[in-house]
């Protein structure tokens, strides 16, 4: 049974009313205040007072209102209050529904002469007692309107507690949620001022709006200038979207009756924004039509401004955070996980429940080898609870895939420094690791490329130093890529020291440099290389690269080449002239053979014949002739006329090529064939003796019948030690000799024969042209000049082998024929 | 006396031939042509003939397949400055041509004159067999 207290005392002394006026509906009272309004407490004595005095007034009767114990707390009769009302306790105690006075107790009383006291009830629970005082008869008429009247005006009294207590559990809901508001955002809390609350009244049909001194404050204007009305209200807010909000706020409040808060923004006459909070309930009439709407309002301007700027750091540090790391975790001082963020799901495929809860070394446990050297000084760190850094570990995924994950971490301390755990991040590197293997895969690989090139490649900077030195350019200087790293070109590989301007210009042009068939002397050879310098343009590095290839080889095929090309032609044209020089050849030669019989036959009978006819003698013809040096002019004329038939011939050895492989051969029956043949020969032309020439053999065994056109290889051989026994001869000297030696070349594929003399030898510049045509060191009238560049096209394009020579000044000549063991056109 | 055809264009080689085996003790018939050659054929009746082969009108070829048709056993030996003659094919079945080619200019005349003789020795034995 709810009672009432027997003095009711208004909460708190800065409690504060303000637009303190009696609607039809009732009081409108706005409290705020220390100390809370109990749901109990209820009403002022003054008002009860207002009660009995109104009733008293219009009835004609005394009314009393009585409280716990039946004592009299509000009275017509302001001298009663205080009285206990002996009667009333019963009422109260529910014993009886009312109590009439007795004539004597009204006499005692010295005040009624009848009276009754009834029960008052709120909501069904009764709380006092109303005394209505008055000549009995009146008080019987009057006590149970009297006790109506009460009621209601209690009730309706009532109802405007209950609403102020809502109001008030409102404000508290409001104070908590700024309440936590200011313990988020602790810089802000004494932005949050109690005074800096204005109330407001919107009277729906006028417009009119009444504002307590605090809004003019908050909105920093004048109450003697501006005049609150909807309209001018709006006004200061130049934002169309919130022009929306009053009809809304009618709206929603017509169709309930649930009171609410929201933000607002205006316009300050200083140009800047406020913001502020408003809360606001409908104000109904009877019939439940909304006629207007009051509220309070607090400026939030401070709040709003730092937390907008609060929601930008902490986006910006969200922003910061993720970008720098996948996930976050936390461990707790026994280093188990207590907190995981982010992706570490997504990439580790554990849920941070698999996670939180265990040390990383159970995590790991089965994808690491924890006694690797990283892993121990990894635990070592957290034993010891300092911080790391990107520590990145290998981690195998539940469903298999392969992950490299990176962490870093921090220990973290209360205020006396005991050790509570370390926070930390963690990072998916799988993408930046396979770009690291990936990077030195290719690194690798271009090395390699670079180095299995057969030419030179050396990278320098825009100063001539070396940034790139490859297998090659090592094998040429001896010098390594480590060694020459850095230092200048001109010092690692001197014979470019020249080409330093050239490298400038292909840098400054972004244009190759080329130098073909560049000639230097190496180990008293000559040596060609071509160069070509390339700029390196990409990504703004200046420098080139030079790439040096040597081309001695190619240059000598070309030569050989430009020679067979030139033996051919000569081939081809001694096939269109043999027959024109041979028809006048053999007349002079016929004829010239003819004439020495005429003359020098002393048997031929037409000789005999025309002599004795002439009178003539054949002995003093044969003397005279014979005085005359006759014989020998006719020898010289066969002699010349034979060379000139072999010159026709040897030219004409360029037109034939190969007619087929050839059969086999044993190649040292056909060079001993061909000594004996050389000895003949040399013998008859008297220029030398061949049998004075000592000839060494030196044949290998195991040489195997070889595919050849024997006529032609002999020829090839004539040629040879025609040319060896001649050069001897020339160097004059004695213990002439020839070392001839066949073997097979050291891969199996060709067979080879040696032919070496001891005679003078020959230069370099000799050596080199020593298979072109018409070339001959012999005097004018000896040589032909062709003989060795016809033994070169037998060799190289009738039998596709090889023809070399090694020779020097002095040191004799060394020729080697190699012939392919496999016949040409099979191979 | 043996007769013996001596054909070619080139008058000092015609003349060095007929003037070698004068001395030789034959008969040398000169013809310039292969025309003339086979004209003479009608008078004159040689053991065997020197042919050249690069001619004016029919050449050393034509001449002999020519004359071999002819009743006259006669036998030739072909003398050329063109290194790179061959005898054709359907001259080689020819028994009456010599297969040694010899080449101008003749070096050893003698040779030449071997040769022939050898041809004619060969030829009389088998001509007696028949």
């Amino acid at each position: 049974m709810a009672r009432v207290p027997e003095t009711i005392t208004w909460p708190s002394k800065s409690a504060m009313l303000w637009g303190g006026r009696v609607h039809q509906t009732g009081l409108g009272i706005w409290v705020r205040g220390n100390h809370e309004v109990k749901h109990a407490a209820l009403l002022e004595s003054t008002k009860l007072q207002d009660i009995c005095i109104t009733i008293a007034d219009k009835t004609g009767c005394n009314v009393a209102i009585m409280g716990p114990g039946g004592r009299i707390i509000a009275s017509s009769k302001p001298e009663r209050i205080g009285i206990i009302h002996p009667g009333v306790a019963l009422i109260l105690d529910g014993q009886v529904d009312f109590f009439d006075v007795t004539e004597e107790m009204a006499r005692e009383s010295g005040v009624m002469l009848e009276g009754r006291s009834l029960p008052l009830e709120l909501e069904g629970k009764r709380i006092g007692s109303v005394g209505v005082a008055a000549p009995l008869a009146e008080s019987r008429r009057y006590s149970a309107i009297v006790q109506t009247c009460v009621t209601v005006m209690l009730e309706s009294e009532f109802a405007h507690r209950n609403a102020q207590a809502r109001l008030n559990r409102l404000i508290e809901s409001i104070k908590r949620t700024k309440t936590i508001l200011r313990k988020s955002e602790k810089r802000l809390r004494e932005m949050s001022e109690l005074g800096r609350i204005g109330y407001w009244y919107w009277d729906l049909a006028s417009g009119n709006v009444e504002w307590s001194d605090q809004v003019y404050k908050l909105f920093q204007l004048d109450p003697k200038q501006f005049i609150p009305h909807i309209e001018s209200i709006m006004a200061l807010s130049p934002w169309p979207e919130d022009h929306h909000r009053d009809q809304e706020l009618i709206r929603s409040l017509s169709q309930s009756r649930e009171s609410g808060f929201y933000e607002q923004r205006f316009l300050l006459p200083g140009g800047s924004t406020g913001y502020y909070l408003s809360t606001y309930q409908g104000v109904y009439d009877d019939q439940g039509r909304l006629l207007a709407i009051e509220g309070s309002i607090q400026d939030i301007t401070g709040q709003k401004r730092s937390r907008l700027t609060l929601e930008l750091s902490e986006n910006r540090f969200r922003d910061f955070a993720s970008s720098a790391a996948d996930w976050f975790w936390e461990m707790g001082p026994d280093l188990r996980f207590t907190f995981l963020t982010g992706r570490v799901e997504e990439v580790m495929g554990l849920s941070p429940e698999q996670i939180i809860g265990h040390s990383r070394r159970e995590i790991y446990r089965d994808t690491q080898d924890f006694d690797a050297p990283h892993w121990q000084q990894h635990f070592h760190t957290l034993e010891n609870h300092l911080p790391f850094s990107n520590f990145e570990a290998h981690w195998i995924r539940p469903d298999g895939g392969s992950r490299f994950l990176n962490f870093s971490g921090k220990p973290f301390f209360d205020a006396q420094g005991n050790f509570l755990g370390y926070r930390g991040v963690g990072g998916d590197i799988t993408a930046r690791k396979q770009q690291e293997k990936e990077l030195v895969r290719l690194r690798n690989y271009l090395v390699n490329i670079i180095d299995s090139m057969p030419s030179i490649l050396i990278g320098v900077d825009n100063s001539e130093m070396i940034t790139q030195w490859n297998k090659e350019a090592q094998h040429s200087t001896g010098i390594h890529f480590e060694e020459a790293l850095g230092k200048p070109l001109s010092k690692m590989f001197p014979r470019l020291t020249q080409e330093l301007s050239r490298i400038h210009r292909a840098i400054h042009t972004r244009r190759k440099q080329v130098d073909r068939k560049r000639s230097r002397q190496e180990g008293g050879e000559v040596h060609y290389e071509d160069m070509t310098i390339y700029p390196l343009i990409s990504n703004g590095v200046e420098g080139a690269v030079i790439r040096l290839d040597d081309v001695t080889e190619q240059v000598r095929m070309q030569e050989m080449m430009i020679q067979a090309e030139k033996m051919l032609s000569v081939g081809g044209l001694a096939a269109g002239m043999a027959h024109e020089i041979n028809n006048p050849l053999a007349g002079m030669m016929q004829t010239a053979n003819v004439l020495k019989n005429r003359l020098t036959d002393t048997r031929m009978p037409a000789n005999l014949r025309a002599a004795e006819a002439m009178g003539l003698s054949m002995e003093i013809l044969g003397a005279y002739l014979q005085e005359r040096g006759i014989p020998r002019m006719l020898d010289d004329i066969q002699t010349s006329g034979i060379r000139l038939a072999e010159i026709v011939e040897n030219m004409l050895s360029f037109a034939r090529k190969g007619e087929g492989g050839g059969s086999l051969h044993d190649l040292r029956e056909l060079i001993d064939k061909t000594l004996v043949l050389a000895a003949t020969d040399y013998s008859l032309k008297k220029q030398y003796d061949f049998k004075m020439i000592k000839i060494v053999r030196d044949y290998a065994e195991d040489l195997p019948p070889v595919p050849c056109e024997r006529a032609k290889i002999q020829q090839v051989l004539l040629n040879l030690f025609h040319n060896g026994a001649e050069a001897m001869q020339s160097g004059g000297g004695q213990h002439h000799q020839f070392n001839v030696r066949t073997y097979l070349s050291k891969d199996r594929t060709m067979a080879c024969i040696e032919i070496e003399d001891n005679g003078p030898g020959m230069d370099e510049s000799v050596r080199k042209r020593i298979f072109e045509p018409f070339f001959t060191t012999k005097p004018v009238g000896v040589g032909t000049g062709l003989g060795l560049s016809v033994c070169y096209f037998i060799i190289t394009e009738i039998h596709k082998g090889e023809i070399t020579v090694v020779s020097k000044p002095g040191k004799g000549a060394r020729f080697v024929v190699s012939l392919p063991m496999v016949p040409p056109g099979r191979a | 006396m043996r007769t013996l055809l001596i054909l070619d264009d080139d008058s000092a080689v015609r003349r060095s031939f007929c003037d070698f085996f004068e001395d030789h003790l034959w008969n040398p018939v000169p013809a310039e042509s292969g025309e003339e050659a086979l004209a003479l054929l009608q008078s004159v009746r040689p053991l065997a003939a020197i042919v050249d082969v690069r001619l004016p009108g029919i050449n050393g070829n034509e001449f002999i397949r020519q004359a071999s048709q002819l009743l006259t056993p006669l036998k030739f030996l072909v003398c050329t400055g063109s290194p790179e003659y061959r005898i054709p094919d359907d001259l080689q079945q020819l028994p009456n041509l010599c297969p040694r080619i010899f080449n101008k200019p003749v070096v050893d005349l003698r040779e030449l004159e071997r040769e022939l003789i050898r041809m004619l020795d060969v030829q009389g034995t088998c001509s007696e067999c028949d």
